[in-house]
Formats: C-alpha cells, sequence, structure tokens
C-alpha cells in the first residue's frame, strides 16, 4: 500500500539525516574493470579448464555431425525416454531428428496457469531424466553458462532433469560476468524475460562435515558440447 | 523488540558451546578451511584489493540514498509485474506472507535459505496458519527437523557430525539410515522433489536485489533457491530493506567478491536473477511474485553511529576469521546473526540493552575487518556498542572492579612491579611446562575450559633494563 511504502522512505530518509556513513559518496565514480583481451582459443581453454574444475563435462564438436552424434550418445545413456529439450530454432543446431534417432522422445513443457492443471504440468516436465538447452552465452574466468528464460525457452530443462546437456558455440565464450553484463545491454535483457541464470557446474552441497556431494536438487551432471564450427541455425534476437 | 531475546543469559550459553568438544573442534575445523578457501581464491583474482573496495564504495553509496533506490526497485518490480510490500516490523511481514499464502490457497510452502525469515520467525507463523512450510536447503532442512537454529549462516548445520544428520533424516523424514552424506543427499533429493512439485508458494530471501531492473538475485549452489522460484505458482521473496545494489553493473562487482569470501568458490552454482512473474508466452516460471521489504530496525540503525553494519552482504568470512565464533560457535550469540556482523546487527536491530554481552564477545583483534569483502569496520562498532552498554549500565561491575584495580597498580610503580613478580612467581609455582591448568576462583573462569600461560620469569621491564645494559656494554667495548 502506497501509505506503507511513504512510511518506509520516510523514515529512512529521517535517519540518512543523521547516518554515520564512512566511505559514501553522492555518486559512484565511473568504473572499468581490467579488460582482459584474449583470442577465442584461450578463451574456450579458460571456460573449459574453469568448467572442468567444478566438475562439468566438455566435449568438443569440430563439425554439426560430430555435434549431432555426441548428444545422440548422451541421450541414449542418460535419457529414460522423454527429454525436455528447446526447440531447433532456439538451439545453434537443429536436435529433434537427433533425439528421436537415439530412441528419446522430445518434449517442450508449458505449465498451465490454472492451478490444478499447473501440477499436472509440473509432475510432467519432473519425468525426464535428461534436458537439453542451449545458452545466451558463456563465462571464460568463471566457467559459468548464462540462460536467459522466453517464450520457447524453458529454464527448467537445465533444472529439474539429473543431467544437463548445453550446446555452446565456442564465439559466445565471454571473459568474464562484466563483459556480459556489457556486451548484452543487461538492463533490457533482463527487463524483457523474467529470468537469467549463471550456471556454473552441476548442483553440489557441502552441508554435512563440508563433504562435496553433487546432484542435490538440480542436475548431478553438466555436460557442455562446444560448437567448434559456424551455427547452421541462427537462433532469432531476443 | 524486533529480535527475540532467549532466555539463558549469553555466559551460560557460552558455558553450554564450550562443554561440546564435537562442535568446538567443527567450528574451528570448518573455519580454518573456509579462511584458507577464501584466501586462495582471493589470490587467484586479480585486482582482488581493487574490487573490494569497489565493492564497499557501491554499498555506501546505495546505503546513502536508501530512499532514492527503494523507490527505483519497487517501480521496477511493479512494472515487471510483481507485487511490492512494505512491511515495518517481523509481526507485519509475518502477516503479509501469510496472507499471500492464504489467498493462494496454500496448503504447502517450500521455502530456500534466508537469514531474514528466520529473522522474522516466519516459518512458525505459516505453520500456525495452516500452511505447511519445508526449508530446501539440505542444512537448514536438517536443523529444521531436528528442531533447532542454524549455527553458522553459510552452512547452517556444520555443529553436526555426519551420524548424526544421518539419525536424524532417519528418525524425523524416514530416510534410510546411514552415514554417508552422499547417500542422505540422494535420499533427499526425491523427498524434496515431492515437496517442490505439491508445494503452492516458493519462499525465498534475496541476496541483493537490483534497483534499475527490479531483479532479485538468489545464489544458491544446490539449486534449491531456482526451483523455488521456478515450479510454484506463486514466488514471495523476502528481503531486508538493505539489500539493493544501483546496477546489474554493480550486482557483478558484489558476485566477484560474495563467493569467493563465502566458500572460496569464483561463484556458486546457481546465480538465479529474477524479474517478475513469467511474461506472456513463457513455459515456466510462477504466475504471481511477491516482494517483501523488511524494516524491522534497520531504517532506525540507518540514522545511528551502526548504519556501517548494513553494508553487509553476509558472506559469513567474518566468522570463520573470529577467534570467538571458532570457539563458542553459532548458537552461543543466542541470535539468528552469529559472530562479528551479528554481535553489532543483533543489538543494534533488537536493542543494546537486551544484547549488551554480544559487544563483549570479541578481543577487538580486527580479523573480522581484515576479511570483510566490503570492509566494515565492525571492531569500532563493536566498542560503540560498548560504550552505549556502559552508558546505559549495562557493563558487568566485575569489569568495572577489575579495570579500577588494575588502575590503582598501574598508577603506582613499586605495587606495579611487586604484583608482577608476585604474580610471576606464582604462575611458576602452580604451572607445568610453562602452562596453568587450573587456578582457583574468579580465576577459574578463565582456567576451566583453556590454560593460561605462566608469566615470564623476567618482566619485559627487567629484560628492557638488562638489554639496554648489554648494548650499553657492546657499545663501550667497541
Amino acid at each position: 500500500m502506497s501509505s506503507d511504502r511513504d512510511a518506509m522512505l520516510s523514515r529512512v530518509r529521517a535517519s540518512l539525516r543523521s547516518a554515520y556513513l564512512p566511505g559514501a559518496l553522492p555518486s559512484l565514480a565511473p568504473w572499468t574493470p581490467q579488460a582482459t583481451r584474449a583470442s577465442r582459443a584461450e578463451l574456450t581453454a579458460r571456460f573449459s579448464s574453469a568448467l572442468e574444475a567444478v566438475g562439468g563435462e566438455i566435449l568438443l564438436a569440430a563439425s554439426a555431425a560430430e555435434a549431432q552424434r555426441l548428444v545422440g550418445e548422451l541421450v541414449a545413456r542418460d535419457g529414460n525416454g522423454e527429454v525436455l529439450i528447446w526447440p531447433d530454432d532456439e538451439l545453434p543446431l537443429p536436435l529433434d531428428g537427433t533425439v528421436r534417432a537415439a530412441g528419446g522422445r522430445p518434449i517442450r513443457p508449458h505449465l498451465s496457469a490454472e492451478r490444478e492443471a499447473r501440477r499436472a504440468d509440473v509432475r510432467a516436465l519432473n519425468r525426464p531424466s535428461l534436458g537439453i538447452t542451449g545458452a545466451l552465452a558463456a563465462l571464460a574466468d568463471t566457467g559459468s553458462l548464462a540462460l536467459v528464460s522466453g517464450p520457447r525457452r524453458p529454464l527448467v530443462a537445465s533444472l529439474t532433469p539429473l543431467t544437463h546437456l548445453a550446446l555452446l558455440p565456442v564465439d559466445r565464450i565471454l571473459p568474464d560476468m562484466a563483459t556480459f553484463m556489457a556486451a548484452h545491454e543487461a538492463t533490457a535483457l533482463a527487463a524483457a524475460s523474467r529470468n537469467l541464470v549463471f550456471i556454473t557446474g552441476p548442483s553440489r552441497t557441502a552441508d554435512i562435515e563440508m563433504i562435496i556431494t553433487r546432484g542435490v536438487h538440480g542436475p548431478k551432471r553438466l555436460v557442455v558440447v562446444l560448437l567448434d564450427f559456424p551455427p547452421q541455425v541462427s537462433p532469432r534476437p531476443l | 523488540m524486533s529480535l527475540p531475546v532467549p532466555n539463558v543469559t549469553f555466559y551460560e550459553r557460552v558455558e553450554d558451546a564450550l562443554a561440546n568438544d564435537y562442535q568446538r573442534g567443527a567450528f574451528d575445523r570448518a573455519s580454518s578451511r573456509f579462511q584458507a578457501l577464501r584466501r586462495n581464491a582471493l589470490d587467484a583474482l586479480p585486482a582482488a584489493e581493487d574490487i573490494r573496495d569497489r565493492a564497499r564504495a557501491i554499498r555506501a553509496h546505495t546505503i546513502g540514498k536508501l530512499d532514492v533506490y527503494l523507490a527505483q526497485f519497487a517501480d521496477a518490480v511493479e512494472a515487471n509485474g510483481g507485487h511490492v510490500h512494505w512491511a515495518a516490523d517481523a509481526e507485519t511481514a509475518r502477516r503479509i506472507v501469510v496472507d499471500i499464502a492464504t489467498a493462494a490457497g496454500a496448503t504447502l510452502a517450500v521455502k530456500s535459505k534466508s537469514m531474514v525469515t528466520e529473522e522474522i520467525h516466519l516459518n512458525e507463523a505459516l505453520e500456525a496458519a495452516g500452511v505447511r512450510t519445508v526449508e530446501s536447503d539440505l542444512g537448514e532442512y536438517i536443523i529444521q527437523l531436528a528442531g533447532e537454529t542454524p549455527s553458522h549462516i553459510i552452512t547452517p548445520v556444520i555443529h553436526k557430525t555426519k551420524e548424526q544428520c544421518g539419525q536424524i533424516l532417519h528418525e524425523k523424514a524416514g530416510v534410510p539410515l546411514t552415514d554417508e552424506p552422499a547417500e542422505m543427499t540422494a535420499a533427499v533429493r526425491e523427498k524434496m522433489r515431492e515437496v517442490f512439485l505439491s508445494a503452492d508458494v516458493g519462499i525465498s530471501g534475496a541476496n541483493f536485489g537490483v534497483a534499475e531492473t527490479g531483479t532479485i538475485c538468489l545464489v544458491t549452489n544446490e539449486g534449491n533457491g531456482r526451483m523455488t522460484t521456478t515450479l510454484p505458482r506463486v514466488h514471495v521473496a523476502v528481503m531486508g530493506i538493505e539489500r539493493l545494489v544501483p546496477t546489474l553493473a554493480d550486482l557483478s562487482v558484489m558476485l566477484q567478491v560474495l563467493a569467493r569470501s563465502a566458500t572460496g568458490q569464483k561463484i556458486t552454482v546457481y546465480t538465479n536473477l529474477v524479474s517478475g512473474p513469467r511474461r506472456p508466452g513463457e513455459p515456466d516460471g510462477p504466475d504471481e511474485m511477491h516482494v517483501v521489504l523488511v524494516d524491522n530496525g534497520r531504517s532506525r540503525v540507518l540514522g545511528t553511529q551502526m548504519a556501517e553494519i548494513l553494508y553487509c552482504i553476509r558472506c559469513g568470512a567474518c566468522l570463520n576469521a573470529c577467534p570467538v565464533y571458532r570457539e563458542i560457535g553459532g548458537h552461543a550469540y543466542g541470535s539468528v546473526y552469529p559472530g562479528p556482523v551479528g554481535a553489532v546487527l543483533t543489538p543494534a536491530l533488537g536493542g543494546v540493552e537486551n544484547w549488551s554481552e554480544l559487544p563483549q564477545a570479541s578481543s577487538l583483534c580486527g580479523a573480522c575487518r581484515e576479511v570483510c569483502p566490503v570492509r566494515i569496520d565492525i571492531p569500532r562498532m563493536l566498542l560503540e556498542l560498548r560504550h552505549e552498554a556502559d552508558g546505559a549500565g549495562q557493563s558487568p561491575a566485575w569489569a568495572g572492579m577489575g579495570l579500577a584495580a588494575f588502575r590503582t597498580a598501574a598508577t603506582r610503580p613499586g605495587l606495579f612491579r611487586a604484583a608482577v613478580s608476585l604474580s610471576s612467581a606464582g604462575s611458576r609455582a602452580l604451572g607445568r611446562g610453562g602452562w596453568l591448568g587450573k587456578l582457583p576462583p574468579p580465576l577459574s573462569g578463565w582456567t576451566d575450559t583453556r590454560d593460561f600461560p605462566a608469566l615470564a620469569e623476567k618482566p619485559f621491564s627487567q629484560q628492557l633494563r638488562e638489554r639496554r645494559a648489554e648494548k650499553g656494554k657492546d657499545e663501550d667495548g667497541t
């Protein structure tokens, strides 16, 4: 309610008059983080080693055929019939046929707005043990994937299954998050979509005696297929 | 009163904590590990000190213009289609969340780890309103089953052995008995998945709110933050009003120091940025999104000498660095916020008259200020609070008596020398191998739980005199 808002804002304003705030400047000076210049090969190497250091797996594909073969093998190994997957025009490479050829059935969840129907939809999307997505970008210094939600990009595909497979063209690897925020006009991105997530390795915990265990609520395996060739399909602009 | 005060005194809680040998070892081991991980992570970050300076500047600037950023944030959340609620105190915050859950027809709510919901005791209120509320962070879940409170803001169940965790999960949740964390994790994944699939409401905290975009940033390693904000039909984010940063670029600076300071990771596994409910056509995410802005004493703290504590980003580094926390652990502080940050924040929020002992729980060594990613001067505020407590007649009587005795001796050189040589002789007569294991009361207060070093045979003043004489001889002899 606006009166609650006004009341809180006036309490804050009143306190600011007597606040002792060491280091507080009326405006923040411009800040240019150290720019890292690196070749695509260097960025790819850094991304791969950072992701592997946190338990992610990297598969390198030098051609579309090789990428499809790698995906097919993973569908056969980690799939359990249904595969949560983004539509072909959201992926850098068509995979629908590949998934079917490997014995998988592509499914694209859409949660209903109605409460009971939504419950059933949520249960249905929980069944697949494999999820396949693209990625908007990747960050070399942390080994992170950036995924952004959209009408045809269900982020649950990167969350509920035991294995998450992501396809990443190597030219999408950026040095770090600061570069990402600048390069992708992050403000517009955040305003246009509900969810932007940085994924750095498989789900993990160290809550019990600091012993690292994987696959707590999110995927136990994160596999990134690096596409080191020009994309066949250009995903729609965001 | 904004924070409930425990009915057992601080000193009794400390005695309990010190009597628990496993806990003392566990806190010490975990703290040492975390400290080493933090050190390595920051050493590997180029220009880490500059980034810390920037992180501090961002937090200080934001708090200095908190009214502006709060208004901007709230407008942006609403522009994204979210609802904003303004809670002046804990009771209002509880009522708001209970009302949202009830309106959604919720019988089950799933939570991802949040300190502010611990602060306002949200779970009890939801349960009382008939909404079963389940913590989904593995450590928090075990704590909830055990009916306890977190002992560390990052690793809440660090005070328990894996055998104890296995026992609790077995007895309270029907998980097959095991002392293997991997098996416990797999079993909890199954149990909790059922909760995520049936929960009507997901409740989270917020590591940061981004004013320009109305975005909530949640970081988790387990993925429970994402599940909570993706599967249930309604998402409620509860956040303290001080958790803001101006822009996404500022957020990326904070994220560079948060995980490194907390666990030594470069970044947490999931850095989840949520801007409102799902957009038209989006296949997943909640249909309804609420942000509850909790004041609960913060706007009052803002007007005091303790305002700097509002810069805190809850990484827990000061807990791990604190020699007092490492001995007594989190529960002894009696507050949801333990350690050095808790020793300032708790009395600041809850009143120094209720929490006068907490600012005493520090040796003022400055380790907390040293490791703080935003360089908060915690020792300064501990002294400030001690001063306030003293002004309010809250200093312990023995502190005054002890200081008076010291003043008497220290201002009379003869008496001082006599006292020193007597103590020295006495301590050496009683000690073994240079350590005193047992002293009579009131000194037993120290030796009941730790040894005290015997005093040097020659007091410093005598050593200094002899050294000077020695040096003088050398110089004469050449």
